[in-house]
C-alpha cells in the first residue's frame, strides 16, 4: 500500500485560508527556549504531553531567499529553501511561516522565476519578484529533533520539532545560536495546537510571532524595509534649499552605493536600473536646482556624472532588449519564433561584453575618485553666508519654482506637437516629462499626499505612451543594426533575417499605434483638473523665477 | 480558478478497489506537487478510515452542499503533505437522493 510511505510534514496548502486556518495561525508557531530552561527539560515536557519521536535527530540547512530589495518580505511573504536530494525544496509561506502557500522542488541553482518549475509557487512569485534574482538572505543550520502527537486513532494531529540552530547571513561573520520549538499544525486539529501553545507559554518559552525569519533578522540586525530603491528623505518646507538638495543627493548616492556590487557582479538587471535612475535623478537635480550650489562645482560634477550615465547606457540597452525578448518572440507567428533564437544569442553575447566593460569602469580609479569627490561635496556643511540667490531660501519656494517651470515646459512642448512632428520632438517631450517626474518624486514630502499621487499617476500614463513610442523608435533602428552586425559576423541565416524583418514590421505598426494614442493621452494630462492641481500646488507667485 | 481534471474509478461490484485506487491516486497527485483534496462522499467512509480521520463533518455534511458552512472549516489535514480530506459523514446516505436530482448535482459540482 503506497500510503505506508514515510510521511512528510503536512501543511495547509490552500491559498485562501479558511476560518479554521486563520484561527490556527493566530498564535506563534515558533517558541524560543531560554538558556536557563534548556532543551532537555522541554523535551521531557513534550514527551509528558504525549509527543513521540517521529524520526532520529538530523541536521537542517535552511536558506531564506528574497530579492535584494526584499520584495517578498515587504509583501508579508517568505521563501524557504532546504536541500532535498539533488534538489532544493522551496516552501513559499507567509512571512512568519504560519500559512504555507505553495511548495516545489527546484534545481539547486535556480535563482530566477524563469528557472523555477511551472506551478503554483512560480505563479505566486512571478508578479512579486518579476525579473529580480533570488538571493540567499538568511542562513540557518543546526540539528532538529522531529516529534509528533497522535490522537487515540493513531492519527497525527500535531508535528513538533526541537531545534538547535545557528543563524547567519552570507557575507556576515556574526553567528547567533538559539534553541527553539517549532509547531507544524495539521489542518483541522486546532484544539491540540492551542493546548500545546498554552503549555509552552506557561513554561516561559518566548513566542516568536514574527516567526524564525523575523527573529533571525532581528538577531542579525537586518532591517529589510530600509532599502527601497527610492528616495525616502522627508524634507521640511523651511529647510534651506542647499541643505535639502544635498540630503536628496546623499540619499541618491546611497542608492548608487547600495547597487554598485550587484551591478559589478551582474546579478540581475534591476541593480543597474536603480543605479542609473539614481545617477539620472542626481544629474536632473544638479541641473535644475540653479543657484543653489556654485556654478563651477555644478558644471564639474554634471560632466562627471554624465560620464557615469553614458557608461551604464550600453549595458542597460542590452538588458532591455533581453527583457523584451519574450515579447518580441510572441509578436511573431509560433512557427517563426525559433528563428529568432540566434538574435537572443547575439544579444546575450553583446550584453556580456558591455557588462564586462561596465564592471571594469566601476572598478576604475576614475570612478572611485568621482564617488569620493561627490561624497565629500555632499557631506560639506552649508555655508552660513552665501551669495548664491537660491541657496539659503526655503526649499519649498525653490521646489515650487522648479516644478512649475518644468511643468510649463512640458505643456508648451506638448501643445506644439502635431501629427507631423518628428520623433525627435516627442523624445524631447519625453525627457522633459522625466525631469518633471523626478522633481515630483524627489520633493514629494513637501506636498500633500493625494494630489501628488494623482499628478504622478497622470504623468506616468503620459510617460508610458512617450516611452513606448521612443523605445520602439530606437528598437526598430537597433534591430536593423543588429541584423547587419550579425550578417558581418556570418551569424545571420535567411530565416533569422526574415524573422527580424517581420519583427521590425510589427514594431513599426505598434509605434504608429502609440503615435496615434499620443494626442488623446496628452489631452488627458492637460485637462482642466490637472492644470488646476499643478497651479494650486506649485505656482506660488511673489518669488521671481530664476 | 484553474480547471480540475476528473478521473473516475467505477465498478458496480463492491470490494474491487475503487476507494483504494482513488485514495492512492490522490496520494500520487499530492506527491507530485498538486494540492489535493479528497472529498469522501461515500456513506461508508472507507477513504476517511484510510487516513484514520473521524468520519464526521462539523455541522453536518448537508450544510456543506447547501453552502451554509464554508468548505475550509470541514477540511482535515492527512498525514501526507499536500493531501487533505473532507471526511465522510454517515448522514451522507441521504445525499444519494440529493445528488441524483440533476440541478442539485450540477450546482454541487460547480460551487467548490
Amino acid at each position: 500500500m503506497r500510503l505506508d510511505a514515510p510521511g512528510v510534514p503536512a501543511h495547509e496548502l490552500y491559498e485562501v485560508p479558511g476560518r479554521s486556518l486563520q484561527k490556527m495561525s493566530a498564535h506563534a508557531l515558533q517558541f524560543l527556549v531560554p538558556r536557563r530552561i534548556g532543551r532537555k527539560r522541554i523535551r521531557a515536557l513534550l514527551l509528558e504531553l504525549g509527543a513521540e519521536h517521529a524520526a532520529p535527530r538530523s541536521s537542517v540547512q535552511r536558506t531564506w531567499y528574497d530579492t535584494f530589495d526584499w520584495r517578498l518580505y515587504r509583501h508579508q511573504r517568505a521563501l524557504l529553501g532546504e536541500p532535498e536530494g539533488k534538489h532544493k525544496r522551496l516552501t513559499y509561506s507567509d512571512r512568519n511561516g504560519a500559512t504555507v502557500r505553495a511548495r516545489t522542488l527546484a534545481a539547486p541553482e535556480a535563482r530566477f522565476v524563469r528557472e523555477l518549475p511551472r506551478g503554483t509557487l512560480r505563479d505566486a512569485l512571478a508578479p512579486l519578484i518579476k525579473t529580480r534574482v533570488l538571493l540567499a538572505q538568511v542562513l540557518q543550520t543546526g540539528r532538529t529533533e522531529p516529534l509528533l502527537l497522535r490522537n487515540p486513532n493513531e492519527k497525527t494531529v500535531l508535528r513538533l520539532a526541537l531545534e538547535d540552530l545557528e543563524v547567519t547571513t552570507p557575507g556576515h561573520n556574526a553567528t547567533h545560536r538559539l534553541q527553539c520549538v517549532r509547531l507544524d499544525p495539521v489542518r483541522g486539529y486546532a484544539g491540540v495546537l492551542r493546548r500545546v501553545q498554552r503549555t509552552l507559554q506557561s513554561e516561559s518559552l518566548e513566542p516568536l510571532p514574527e516567526g524564525l525569519l523575523g527573529h533571525a533578522l532581528a538577531l542579525l540586525g537586518i532591517e529589510p524595509e530600509q532599502y527601497t530603491g527610492k528616495v525616502m528623505v522627508t524634507l521640511t518646507p523651511d529647510m534651506r534649499a542647499d541643505e535639502a538638495t544635498r540630503s536628496l543627493l546623499r540619499e541618491l548616492l546611497g542608492i548608487m552605493y547600495a547597487n554598485e556590487a550587484g551591478v559589478i557582479a551582474g546579478l540581475d538587471s534591476e541593480f543597474l536600473h536603480d543605479f542609473r535612475i539614481a545617477v539620472r535623478q542626481s544629474r536632473t537635480l544638479l541641473g535644475l536646482m540653479k543657484r543653489v550650489f556654485p556654478q563651477r562645482t555644478v558644471q564639474r560634477f554634471r560632466v562627471r556624472l554624465a560620464w557615469l550615465g553614458q557608461l551604464t547606457g550600453p549595458t542597460r540597452d542590452m538588458d532591455v532588449y533581453l527583457l523584451k525578448f519574450p515579447a518580441y518572440q510572441s509578436t511573431l507567428p509560433a512557427a517563426v519564433r525559433p528563428d529568432l533564437e540566434p538574435l537572443r544569442e547575439f544579444l546575450q553575447h553583446q550584453q556580456r561584453g558591455e557588462h564586462t566593460r561596465l564592471a571594469k569602469s566601476l572598478r576604475s580609479a576614475r570612478y572611485a575618485k568621482l564617488a569620493q569627490d561627490w561624497e565629500e561635496f555632499l557631506q560639506m556643511p552649508a555655508p552660513v553666508n552665501t551669495r548664491l540667490a537660491n541657496a539659503a531660501r526655503p526649499i519649498l519656494a525653490v521646489a515650487n519654482e522648479r516644478i512649475w517651470r518644468t511643468y510649463r515646459g512640458v505643456m508648451r512642448h506638448g501643445k506644439a506637437i502635431s501629427d507631423d512632428s518628428p520623433a525627435a520632438v516627442l523624445h524631447d517631450l519625453r525627457k522633459r516629462c522625466k525631469k518633471l517626474r523626478y522633481l515630483l518624486e524627489l520633493f514629494y514630502s513637501l506636498y500633500s499626499d493625494r494630489p501628488m499621487k494623482q499628478l504622478i499617476k497622470e504623468l506616468k500614463k503620459l510617460q508610458d505612451v512617450l516611452g513606448d513610442f521612443q523605445d520602439l523608435h530606437v528598437q526598430i533602428s537597433s534591430l536593423g543594426q543588429f541584423a547587419a552586425q550579425m550578417q558581418g559576423q556570418g551569424e545571420l541565416t535567411p530565416r533569422t533575417e526574415k524573422a527580424i524583418a517581420v519583427l521590425i514590421e510589427a514594431l513599426a505598426q505598434r509605434q504608429a499605434d502609440c503615435r496615434r494614442g499620443f494626442d488623446e493621452r496628452f489631452a488627458r494630462f492637460a485637462c482642466k483638473q490637472n492644470r488646476q492641481s499643478f497651479t494650486r500646488l506649485f505656482s506660488a507667485p511673489a518669488q521671481p523665477l530664476v | 480558478m484553474k480547471s480540475m481534471k476528473v478521473l473516475a474509478c467505477y465498478n458496480i461490484k463492491g470490494g474491487v478497489g475503487k476507494t483504494a485506487a482513488a485514495v492512492n491516486l490522490a496520494w500520487l497527485a499530492a506527491r507530485d506537487g498538486a494540492r489535493t483534496l479528497v472529498w469522501d462522499l461515500d456513506p461508508q467512509g472507507a477513504a476517511t478510515f484510510y487516513f484514520r480521520i473521524k468520519p464526521k463533518v462539523k455541522g453536518g455534511a448537508k450544510d456543506l452542499l447547501r453552502r451554509k458552512r464554508p468548505m475550509p472549516d470541514s477540511i482535515k489535514g492527512t498525514d501526507y503533505e499536500g493531501l487533505d480530506l473532507v471526511p465522510a459523514d454517515f448522514h451522507t446516505a441521504t445525499w444519494t437522493w440529493c445528488l441524483t436530482r440533476s440541478s442539485a448535482r450540477r450546482a454541487a459540482c460547480t460551487r467548490f
